[in-house]
Formats: C-alpha cells, structure tokens, sequence
C-alpha cells in the first residue's frame, strides 16, 4: 500500500471521525464564550488525548484549535465581544453589520472567509513549508521590531474617524502595557504599589471591558431609544457569500497570502496577522469610507488572514518544533508524547504520519462549514431574547469570563476599569480597537527593541543593517509618510493647473 | 460630553506631561543606554505630539464653538443613576462574592440589573436563576473554573 493510501486510512477510521467531530463540537463551544481562548480549548483536551491513538489525538486538537478561533468571531458578531485579539480587528464591522440586519452577511462572511483562510494556509504548509520555515528563521530581533510597529501603525489606518483620536486610543492601550514589572530591569511600573498589578494588565478583561461592557453601560443610557437587532436567520447563509467571493478575489487572496507569511514567523501569530490585513483592505479599498461602519470587505480580508495565520503556525512547529504561538507550543507537547518528533527528520521517518496529520488539517477546516453552521444556527436564538433580559445575562457572562483568566476578582476589577474607560472612549468618538492593538503589541515593541539594542551596543542604525530589517524598517517609514506624499503632490498639480 | 479637539488635545497634553515626568524615575539597563525607561518615554513624545495635533486641529476648525458639548442622554439623571447603579453593583460584587459564595452574589447581581433594564420582577426572577444555574455548572462544573464558594450558600460546583 502506498504511503498515501495508508495516511487516508489512518485518518478515515471512524473513531478519529467521531473524535474530531465531539472535539470540533467542543472548540466551537468553548470558543464561544466570552473570556475562554482557543489555547485554553486546547489545553483542556491535553489529558484526554493521553488516551488516545496517535493521529486521533493530533486530529482532536487540530480541529478544536480551528474551530475555537473560528468561533470567536460569533460572539464578536451578534453581541460585540470578541473572543480573541485577532477578531477584535473587525468586530466593529460585524457588529454593525447584525445591528443593521445584515448579521446573516456577516456571519456568512467570517465562516466561508475563516475556512478558506484555513484551507489555503494548510495547502501551503503541504507544499511550501520547508522553504517558508527556511526564509522564516532569518527573522531576528531586528525584524520583528520592524514588524510590531508595521502592526502599530495599523491603528492609523483602522480608525474611522479623526486620526488623532485613533492614535488617543493607541497611546491608552500602550500606557496599559507597560504597568507590570515585566520589562527590561523588572522594576514594578505603574503598580501603585498593587501586588495584582505586579503581573501586568492582561488583554482578555481588558477586552472584555472594553467592547462587551462598555456596550452594556451605553445601552443602559441610550439603548431603550436604539431597538434591537433583528436576528439573523440562517437561510442561504453560506451561498449569500458567492457574490461576495466574486466581488472581493483580490482581497480574499491578499488576506490568505499575509495571514499565512505572518502566521510562519514565530511569535507574530494570527493577531498581527489579523490587523495588519484590515489596515492593508481599507488602506487599499475603493470605499474606504465605509470601513468601521458595517462594511464586509474588512471581514473577507481579515477574517481569511487570521485563520491562514493559524495554519501557518504550523510551518515553524512541524520544521523546527519551534511553537509560533501557545497553541502550537501545546500541540508540540503533544507531538512529543505520542512519539512524533517535530523536526526535519519528520518528513522523511514517519512520512505516512506527516501526510495523515495533513489530511487531518484540511478535514479539520472543511468540518468548520457544517459545525460552524450549526453554532451560528444555535448562536443566533440569543438575539431572539429581549435586550432588557439580554444585557444583565452579557454583564454576568462577561464578569465569569473575565474571572476565569486569573481565577480571582483581579480580573474582574479590571474588566469594570476598561469598561468605564471604553464607555468614555466612545462618548469622545475615540475608537476601542487601536487600544486593544496598543495593549497586545505594546510589551512585544518594548521586548524587541531592547534586545536589538543589548545586541548592537546601543546603536541605532542597527535596525537598517541586516537586509530584510532595512528593507522593513523603509516601508514602515513610508507608510507612515505617504498622507505627507500624497499631500505634496496634489499641491503641486494643484500649482501647475 | 463630547470633548472637542482643543479639550482633548490639552488632556492628552496634560497626560504626556504626566507620563513624562513618572518615566524618568525608571532605569536603563546596567551598563546600557535603554530599559524601563525607554517605552514609556516614547510613548510620552507620541502622546505629546497628538495633543499638540489635537490642539492645532481643533483651534483651526472649532472656532467659536464650545470645548465640549453635552449630549442628550448626560441631561437625564435617570441615565446617570442606572450607570452608577451598574457600576455600584458590580463593584458590590467584587467585594462581597467571596463571603456571598457565587450563587446567591450574582443571583442578586443579575435580579438587580434585571430590574433596572425595567423586567417585570416575576420574570426577572425565573430568568436569573435559570442563568446562574446555566452559568454555574457550565463554567464551575464543565470548565472547571474554581468559582467562589462562599460562607452562606454554595451549590456543589
């Protein structure tokens, strides 16, 4: 029998079907809950997959890993909470979306847009990983500098209204980064002498606060004027998205293509990769105009990419056994115990595996159309509760969510801080989204530029010296000048005509 | 409120000054020209640079208008008393769910902000006890989060 003919055999036993089924089930479940991560999906699964067969227990974690970052994007969509940083990027746009009735759309979106991001990111892994992982592991330092404040500048581009405001709410994300004693000498910064605070301001209540209370606060002031929004029925969900794949190739194979690049480097992930890919749609969009307010061109472009990201984690793992993100760093864990071990020598000693386990990603991500349909199905019944009964449950969900992070009321405290905060954000048409990106990148900027530094003695220039660092240290400075550009020339024409 | 440009523009002005001067009590690294010190000063010059932008702003296009308006919803003390009675609760909450026990802490939370969205009492009751008790055995039971117990009333997870 062939070596691919075994790998199918392997994946089609109908006991690893019905445990990626139970764990697809799973992902999707604990993914939509406010305040539980995808890594925390994972995690949980770990002691139960001591019990298994080998590609029973890879094929569990690889399809709940997809299908908790997939539905993520639900509570983001009908309730405004997004599940993790990466669908805080356009959490804005969907939520609009469902208010104005569109929430079909939208849903429609994230789904078909997650699961091709998934597909193609995982056809590149298959034929392009040993290159990729090669090109992946000359990122030092230098580089990703370059890259976190590429990611940064994304605030500029994703604010919908005034750019100062935008960068107002960059600064009060970056300011929250740096409370903590993890820097650079451990000196405790900005603790005010809190020993909670010691450990820094975790995103996840931070997010929590900031989008899902903040939305509590502002209905209990307004929201009885507003009215609710219209639940989104299911039917001709997923064809719905025919014209807009049509309508949109260029993008969807942008957002595939960043979010699989950025996905491969370790460390930089599906959250980089998600912004990054919404600040590059609207910057590149007809209708930029619309971006922020309801518009799907962000989803089909950001939501491709942070799921291409999750599949081009992969490439680093499976080449080096170096973990992109915490998922992948379970996952190698996982690989050890059961006897595979990560590594180049993994394509060529058990390659009936390997192809097993690529089988099992793409079924992984194809499972996510039916399974992810049924939990919208069953998502969307919350919108069919009165907002007067809905928004006390959302605050309970929201304060459980935000317990669950640290297991004390810390995380609640700081949940009802950022809530007040994005309340009063919002009243001053400041944006939420560039503090989220501040907080997530803020201890990523500080962390890179410090080594650099250690590395080069303090100077400076180092940064343009190794030739993909110059080459991504002159697009950042472009970007951040092209308005100035753009300005000079048209006053020019303006003086010739 | 709405703060206009200017109004913000000198708080985030205010903020960078603020930001500026409790950076410099953080060091660098022994025997290196950055540390502790080296984010949070540069996040004081951008802060810096976009209340002076702010400022410009708003002095070139609010001219005659006030720093700040108030919108409708701030003029009815209604909307300020259930905002602050939220918050009152929450923070209730924070306080006395480790001697409360869970249970009974957001049964009273969920009743409370029921009734503040304007639910009939009756309703508002069923309905907070079915979502504590969906909550509770979801995240204590299923997800294992160690909820806290209590001194008066706790249900086994």
């Amino acid at each position: 029998m062939s070596v691919l003919a075994q790998s199918f055999a392997m994946v089609f036993d109908p006991q690893v079907l019905m445990v990626m089924v139970l764990s697809g089930a799973f992902g999707l479940f604990v993914g939509a809950i406010p305040g539980l991560t995808a890594t925390m999906a994972t995690a949980l699964l770990v002691p139960i997959t001591f019990f298994m067969e080998p590609i029973a227990a890879i094929a569990s974690i690889v399809t709940a890993s997809a299908m908790a970052i997939f539905s993520g994007d639900i509570p983001g969509a009908l309730l405004r909470i997004p599940g993790t940083p990466a669908s805080a990027a356009y959490v804005d746009d969907a939520y609009r979306m469902t208010r104005d009735g569109r929430g079909n759309e939208a849903l429609g979106a994230l789904l078909v847009f997650s699961v091709i991001g998934g597909v193609f990111g995982t056809i590149v892994l298959i034929l392009a990983s040993p290159i990729l992982a090669e090109i992946a592991l000359k990122f030092s330092s230098f580089e990703y500098f370059w890259l976190v404040l590429l990611g940064l500048s994304a605030a500029i581009f994703v604010s919908p209204g005034s750019v100062p405001r935008g960068l107002v709410a960059l600064v009060i994300g970056l300011v929250a980064a740096c409370v903590g004693m993890d820097n650079p000498t451990a000196e405790p910064r900005f603790t005010f002498g809190n020993v909670d605070l010691l450990g820094g301001i975790s995103f996840i209540p931070a997010m929590i606060g900031l989008f899902a209370l903040a939305e509590v606060l502002r209905y209990l002031v307004r929201g009885h004027k507003t009215g609710a929004p219209l639940r989104p029925s299911t039917k001709g969900l997923l064809k719905s998205q025919l014209p807009v794949i049509r309508r949109y190739p260029k993008q969807m194979l942008r957002g595939n293509v960043t979010g699989t690049l950025i996905g491969a480097l370790p460390g930089a992930g599906a959250d980089i990769a998600a912004w990054i890919s919404y600040a590059m749609s609207k910057r590149f969009s007809r209708e930029p105009e619309k971006f922020g307010k309801g518009h799907v061109e962000g989803l089909v472009e950001a939501g491709a990419s942070n799921n291409a990201a999750v599949s081009g984690a992969w490439i680093p793992a499976l080449v080096f056994g170096i973990p992109g993100d915490s998922i992948t760093a379970i996952v190698i864990g996982v690989l050890y115990i059961k006897g595979m071990n990560p590594g180049p020598t993994i394509f060529i000693n058990q390659a009936e595996l390997i192809n097993a386990l690529f089988i099992v990603f793409l079924l992984a991500n194809l499972l996510m159309i039916p399974l992810g349909w049924l939990a919208i199905r069953a998502a969307t019944t919350i919108l069919a509760v009165p907002q007067k009964i809905l928004m006390p449950i959302i605050t309970l969900f929201c304060m459980v969510g935000a317990f669950a992070i640290t297991n004390s009321v810390f995380g609640i405290i700081l949940m009802l801080c950022f809530g007040i905060i994005g309340f009063l954000m919002e009243e001053n048409d400041i944006p939420i989204a560039p503090a989220i990106l501040g907080l997530v990148l803020g201890p990523l900027l500080e962390q890179h530029f410090i080594t650099s530094m250690i590395k080069a003695d303090g100077h400076l220039m180092a940064f343009f010296d190794r030739p993909i660092a110059a080459g991504l240290g002159i697009f950042t400075i472009l970007v951040w000048c092209a308005p100035l550009i753009r300005r000079a020339i048209l006053r020019r024409k303006e003086a010739v005509t | 409120m709405r703060l206009g440009d200017r109004a913000l523009g000198a708080l985030t002005l205010l903020g960078a000054v603020a930001l500026f001067l409790a950076s410099r009590q953080f060091s660098p690294l022994p025997g290196q020209k950055y540390g502790a010190e080296t984010l949070p000063l540069a996040i004081s010059g951008l802060t810096a640079i976009v209340g002076i932008w702010l400022i410009l702003q708003g002095l070139a296009t609010e001219r005659g208008a006030p720093l700040a308006d108030v919108v409708e919803w701030a003029r009815e003390p209604a909307a300020w008393g259930r905002i602050a009675a939220t918050i009152g609760l929450i923070a209730a909450y924070i306080l006395m769910s480790d001697w409360m026990g869970f249970t009974l802490a957001s049964l009273v939370l969920v009743f409370a902000l029921m009734l503040l969205t304007g639910t009939k009492p009756l309703p508002a009751l069923v309905v907070s006890v079915a979502a504590v008790l969906v909550v509770q055995f979801a995240f204590g039971k299923l997800l294992m989060v160690p909820l806290p117990r209590g001194e008066i009333l706790s249900l086994p997870w």
